[in-house]
């Protein structure tokens, strides 16, 4: 990924309003202003949803790897947009998410999201999730934003 | 491709987008006038075109996508093109 000189390790806490034991993106590894962004989630088998989901047969939420994607995509679009007072980034839509594997503790989940579209604040991304470079998901988000009182 | 099943697909589209009936979906009036339909759906609606018909679409047609009938009027120009 072409460096676009700025620090390619943004503080992930600085740039996303989830806390855990919601938080799904541990790392920034690169990213592009405005294009795409690559995002590191270790999956360890201490994570607080293992303790359900399931006793005795740990596989990560499918739910929660939509979130990692998201989580990616709202660092992608913060770091661009900057905070604004008021508004939200928030899905609008999943569209043609596909789960190829399952997910299971010692992985660690490469997030890759990148921004095909955008109409004023609207945006489409498309994002795929590999593990040791093997495709494990991917999936299509629009985001948009949304004025919360 | 044939426009009445380039419509069809749009009407099945929207259909599943709003929860309505397809056949209740009408050519002509307007998406905008459908509850909850917005610039957020408009877009997402652009992207399901795409998947559904294999095409790419500038967001700048976006405009022109504001009916049924308009929308397959863009489809088939953009197969055309192909």
């Amino acid at each position: 990924m072409p460096s676009n000189d700025l620090p390619q390790d943004l503080p992930v806490l600085e740039f996303l309003k989830q806390r855990s034991p919601i938080l799904m993106v541990d790392k920034v590894l690169s990213w592009e202003k405005g294009k795409r962004i690559r995002t590191l989630k270790a999956i360890t088998v201490n994570d607080i949803h293992f303790k359900g989901h399931f006793p005795g047969f740990p596989v990560f939420p499918g739910v929660l790897t939509i979130e990692s994607f998201a989580q990616a995509a709202a660092i992608l679009i913060r770091a661009e947009d900057g905070e604004q007072e008021g508004l939200f980034d928030v899905i609008g839509s999943v569209m043609e998410f596909r789960f190829l594997r399952p997910l299971l503790p010692g992985d660690r989940l490469e997030v890759q999201m990148e921004i095909t579209k955008a109409v004023g604040t609207n945006r489409i991304i498309e994002g795929r999730g590999t593990v040791e470079g093997e495709t494990v998901a991917t999936g299509k988000f629009t985001f948009g934003k949304l004025r919360l009182p | 491709m044939d426009p009445n099943e380039i419509k069809k697909r749009i009407k099945g589209i929207i259909a599943g987008m709003f929860d309505v009936k397809s056949e209740d979906v009408q050519d002509t009036k307007p998406f905008i006038q459908m509850a909850k339909y917005d610039s957020m759906r408009a877009l997402e609606f652009l992207a399901k075109v795409e998947t559904e018909f294999n095409v790419m679409i500038d967001p700048d047609l976006l405009q022109k996508m504001g009916t049924v009938d308009s929308t397959t009027q863009v489809v088939l120009d953009l197969l055309h093109a192909k």
